[in-house]
């Protein structure tokens, strides 16, 4: 399993990275990322819908019930130009931590110790 | 098995999440739909719709409350949510209190009539508490006391029975050697003996009378334990000639309470100078309060075979087992050893009783008690009216709370609607009675600051006004309050709380009409209860007013009582002292006797003689009296003569029966031609019956005239008695003073009026009377507040139906019916519940008396009556000015 910390500090922008490919609702998101991640970040309900709701309150995402065929409703989440942008705030920063990794994991890290 | 229904169980997982705080709607119907979809899969991947449902509910959440934490951590910038902030009933009572506050201030009239009841009613039980409490506590503090008991004689003459409070002189030490476990006796009798019961104490030049100065065993500081300041209390009264005293008593002789070794006399007694060998505190509230005990020895004082006569007051301390049920047994073995043959050569029979000490207070009064007792049905009485006054005073706050509620509906239905739980409306609403008793509390203080100098009037008790002040009373008060509080404000409380937020809020309530039976008993209670006291009021006052007004058979105005007991009155002075006084012009009668009138007379067993020589045993009661006793005191004498000096000491022969006994042993016609002689006396030496005089009660008038043996004594006079011209009785006073100190120059001038005397018989009755009156006051004025509180409330609900019967003609008459006819009905079912108890508890009461009233019908009349008055009173007032009011004022309100 994955660092608290980690889990804590990724969900938003794997949210937004998601919804970045169309809408989606809750119980998708979950399962899109378990798969994704090898099982490594199983989200509970309880972790993922209150993140929604402040997502939604900040203005990144915004949300509307849809009635499907068989009745059920459902509440789908999609972007909003300000979650764009966010999304792609936050792509920078985790590139940019996972280009250091990957120098530091690499054969020649060139760097001054010592 | 029962089928397993999948909307049903989401049901209920739903159920769950809503009834944690801080889950909105719109999130339980995500997280439902979240659920759904997670069973569709899993029933999808083989699963059955139970395993897939309890599956998914596992993998959805843990527990609603964390979900809720989630939700709040992300939506709210306060660290905890309320749902787990810690939480204590204690932390709301500020907020309940201002709540209740803000009710109060609201509804001024109804606030300041809950408010004034209680309190009322609060300061009146806590001063009936006081009395109760003093009259339970004798001799309870005393030590060893369960242990230490009166032995009383039990006296039968010709089917006669009297109780004894004291007993012949052998009988300690006859129980002492027969009973191993009776650990140790002692005697004692009063000083003046028992028809005066005075004495006085000289110490230099002060002098004190006293009815509390006893001679007593040395073995009396062994079964009373005293609490000696000085002297040592197993050798104070070995010796002959000590005395040990109270410290008030020392503080009246000497000043100081450091006197040991000082001496003392006896006023009127050549007996030798005493010595002070201990000073013990005053012994506070016992049957036998002692200012002064003086050592005695037996056989010097007392003959010691007498087992008739010359009582003394006996109490013996049992050991360590205190089997006295064991002791009662072995009884009639004792009886027949020691008593029986000595009473039946007497025509008599006699036992002895055991009466435990701390009940003897409130015992009846036996014979030659020596201190008045209280009355334990009295005390009874008040004691369950304490109780009943404070259920009127709850069952007043209910019915005003009740009949308010509709103006809380409101608040309750907001709060309920805001997710308020039922317990923290209890206590809100639970917060206010006990506010508004709390400020009751701090009035009843005052009030019964009011009250304390009536109180002692109409008790006796001695209460300093600024005792109520004390830590312990003001507690009691504010316990008291409280509690009253507490219960009075549980029932409405629960009763706010049940009414439906959906009703409240859709205004479906308009009345109380829920509570309406409730209130109804409970103003029957009311009306019952005062019903009740005003016929027990009106029925003592009866009796007291029937036994003080009864003719007694001798003419007790104008009458003044000297008491001379201590003047040596066997000697001429006296004499000639009466000799003086008759001649005075405004003294119409001059006599003296051994008796007081105001104490039942000595009983005696003579022997009467007929002319052929046939002996009759008796038992009378008898007195020894000057001559001109009957003409002083407006005796008739029905049949031969009265005592005349002319016979000189022949007369001193000559005796006077009363008619009862004439009645009572059919000696009509040839009572003057009777001789009386003594058991073992010869014939030769009888008396001669020379006369007959009508009945005259001595004593409390309620009890039955006995027949009565009359002497002429010349030598023991404890009193004279003067009959004086009624006007300028204070001149006439000083100069018989004047008189006597010409007479007798070292004894006080010492007077009562003989009225004051006999009345002092009934105080009993007339505090009795005076606390139960005042009860009935407060009753009363309770009773009326909260009528005043219904009616006030009654007349708003109907503040539309009186507006339209007026417009349609009705009368400001039939408007007051309108609101008024249920009160009256009310009152009227109140005094038929109260009036059959009455009836059979005054009988009871009454049956203490031989000489009673009827009750007959008026008590009940006036009961009802007095009750239609106060309540026509009441409602009058507002009933009118809700029938006054422009009914289009009422109307507008639409």
């Amino acid at each position: 399993m994955a660092y608290k910390t980690l889990v804590a500090a990724s969900t938003k922008p794997l949210i937004l990275s998601v919804l970045s490919h169309g809408r989606s609702y809750g119980y998708q998101i979950i399962k899109n990322i378990e798969r994704l991640s090898n099982g490594e970040l199983a989200w509970t309900d309880a972790m993922l819908y209150p993140v929604l709701h402040r997502m939604e309150k900040d203005g990144l995402i915004k949300s509307e019930w849809v009635i499907q065929e068989n009745g059920r409703k459902r509440k789908y989440y999609f972007l909003t130009p300000q979650g764009k942008e966010e999304r792609d705030e936050s792509k920078r920063q985790w590139m940019n931590v996972t280009k250091a990794l990957n120098v530091l994991w690499g054969m020649n890290p060139k760097l001054e110790i010592g | 098995m029962e089928k397993f229904d999948l909307d049903r169980a989401i049901d209920g997982w739903k159920k769950q999440l809503w009834k944690q705080q801080g889950l909105e709607p719109g999130y339980i119907e995500e997280l439902e739909c979240n659920l759904r979809d997670r069973i569709d899969d899993y029933i999808s991947d083989g699963h059955s719709e139970k395993e897939a449902f309890e599956l998914a509910k596992h993998k959805s959440l843990d527990s609603p409350e964390s979900l809720a934490d989630e939700y709040f951590k992300v939506t709210s910038k306060k660290r905890t949510p309320p749902w787990k902030s810690r939480f204590s009933f204690l932390s709301l009572l500020p907020l309940n209190f201002r709540s209740g506050y803000r009710h109060l201030v609201k509804r001024k009239l109804y606030s300041a009539i809950n408010v004034f009841g209680l309190a009322v009613s609060i300061s009146v039980v806590f001063l009936l508490w006081l009395y109760v409490d003093d009259q339970y506590s004798f001799d309870r503090h005393v030590q060893n006391a369960n242990r230490v008991y009166r032995v009383n004689y039990d006296l039968q003459f010709d089917g006669q029975q009297t109780i004894y409070s004291n007993v012949g002189v052998p009988i300690a030490t006859s129980l002492k050697s027969e009973f191993p476990e009776i650990e140790e006796v002692a005697r004692l009798y009063g000083m003046g003996g028992l028809q005066v019961h005075t004495g006085a104490l000289i110490a230099q030049d002060v002098r004190i009378e006293s009815t509390k100065i006893f001679y007593a065993e040395a073995s009396f500081l062994k079964v009373f334990k005293l609490d000696f300041i000085a002297g040592n209390p197993s050798t104070a009264l070995d010796e002959e000639n000590s005395i040990v005293i109270s410290a008030s008593m020392a503080n009246k002789l000497f000043g100081s309470t450091d006197v040991l070794g000082n001496t003392i006399q006896i006023g009127g007694s050549p007996r030798g100078m005493l010595r002070i060998t201990g000073v013990i505190k005053d012994n506070g509230k016992t049957h036998l309060p002692l200012e002064a005990l003086i050592a005695f020895t037996l056989p010097n004082q007392i003959e010691n075979d007498r087992w008739l006569g010359g009582h003394v007051y006996t109490y013996v301390l049992l050991n360590e087992h205190n089997d006295i049920e064991g002791l009662r047994n072995k009884i009639p073995a004792y009886r027949e050893k020691y008593l029986n043959d000595f009473f039946k050569e007497r025509g008599g029979l006699a036992d002895v009783l055991f009466q435990p000490m701390s009940s003897i207070y409130l015992d009846e009064e036996y014979m030659w008690e020596p201190y008045p007792h209280g009355s334990r049905t009295s005390t009874n009485v008040l004691a369950l009216l304490i109780l009943l006054l404070l259920g009127i005073a709850c069952a007043n706050y209910i019915n005003l709370a009740t009949s308010r509620s509709v103006e809380y509906a409101g608040e309750v239905g907001i709060r309920k609607v805001l997710g308020s739980s039922q317990g923290l409306l209890v206590f809100q609403f639970i917060c206010e009675p006990i506010l508004i008793a709390a400020i009751a509390g701090l009035l009843a203080i005052l009030i019964s600051l009011a009250l304390v100098p009536i109180f002692n009037d109409l008790s006796g008790l001695q209460v300093a006004t600024l005792s109520v002040l004390s830590l312990t009373n003001v507690s009691k008060i504010m316990l008291l309050a409280i509690a009253v509080g507490l219960v009075a404000g549980i029932y409405p409380a629960f009763y706010l709380i049940s009414y439906k937020p959906v009703n409240i809020l859709k205004g479906k309530l308009t009345t109380g009409g829920k509570g309406e039976k409730l209130r109804q008993v409970l103003v029957i209670f009311q009306y019952a209860m005062s019903s009740f006291l005003i016929i027990g009021v009106v029925i003592v006052a009866a009796q007291t007013r029937y036994i003080v007004h009864k003719e007694i058979g001798f003419e007790k105005e104008n009458v003044i009582t000297l008491n001379v007991h201590d003047v040596d009155s066997s000697g001429n002075k006296l004499r000639g002292f009466m000799n003086r006084i008759k001649s005075l012009s405004y003294v119409t009668g001059c006599t003296s006797s051994y008796n007081t009138l105001s104490a039942q007379p000595n009983a005696a067993d003579p022997v009467f003689l007929k002319a052929d020589g046939t002996e009759i045993l008796t038992a009378m009661n008898r007195i020894d009296v000057g001559f001109d006793f009957f003409e002083t005191m407006g005796i008739p004498i029905v049949d031969g003569r009265g005592f005349e000096n002319q016979f000189g000491q022949n007369e001193y022969q000559s005796i006077l029966i009363n008619q009862a006994a004439v009645d009572g042993y059919g000696w009509q016609g040839y009572a003057t031609k009777l001789n009386q002689k003594w058991h073992g006396e010869e014939n030769g030496s009888a008396n001669n019956v020379i006369g007959v005089v009508s009945n005259f009660s001595i004593g409390p008038s309620h009890q039955s005239i006995r027949p009565l043996i009359i002497f002429l004594n010349q030598w023991e006079v404890n009193q004279v008695f003067l009959r004086i011209e009624g006007d300028h009785m204070k001149e006439h006073l000083v100069e018989l003073e004047s008189l006597w100190d010409d007479f007798f120059p070292n004894h006080n001038f010492d007077f009562t009026f003989l009225n004051d005397d006999l009345n002092t018989l009934y105080q009993k009755e007339e505090q009795f009377l005076g606390l139960l009156s005042a009860i009935w006051v407060v009753i009363m004025l309770v009773t009326s507040l909260g009528i005043i509180g219904l009616i006030s409330f009654n007349a708003e609900l109907k503040r539309k139906e009186i507006a339209v019967r007026k417009i349609n003609g009705a009368s400001i008459n039939a408007i007051i019916y309108l609101l008024s006819r249920k009160f009256v009905f009310l009152l009227l079912v109140g005094n038929l519940v109260a009036m059959p108890v009455a009836y059979y508890l005054m009988n009871q009461w009454l049956s203490n008396y031989d000489q009673r009233i009827d009750i007959g019908l008026w008590p009940f009349l006036f009961s009802l009556l007095l009750g239609l008055i106060f309540t026509a009173l009441t409602l009058f007032y507002h009933a009118v000015k809700a029938a006054r009011v422009n009914p289009v004022e009422s109307l507008r309100y639409e």
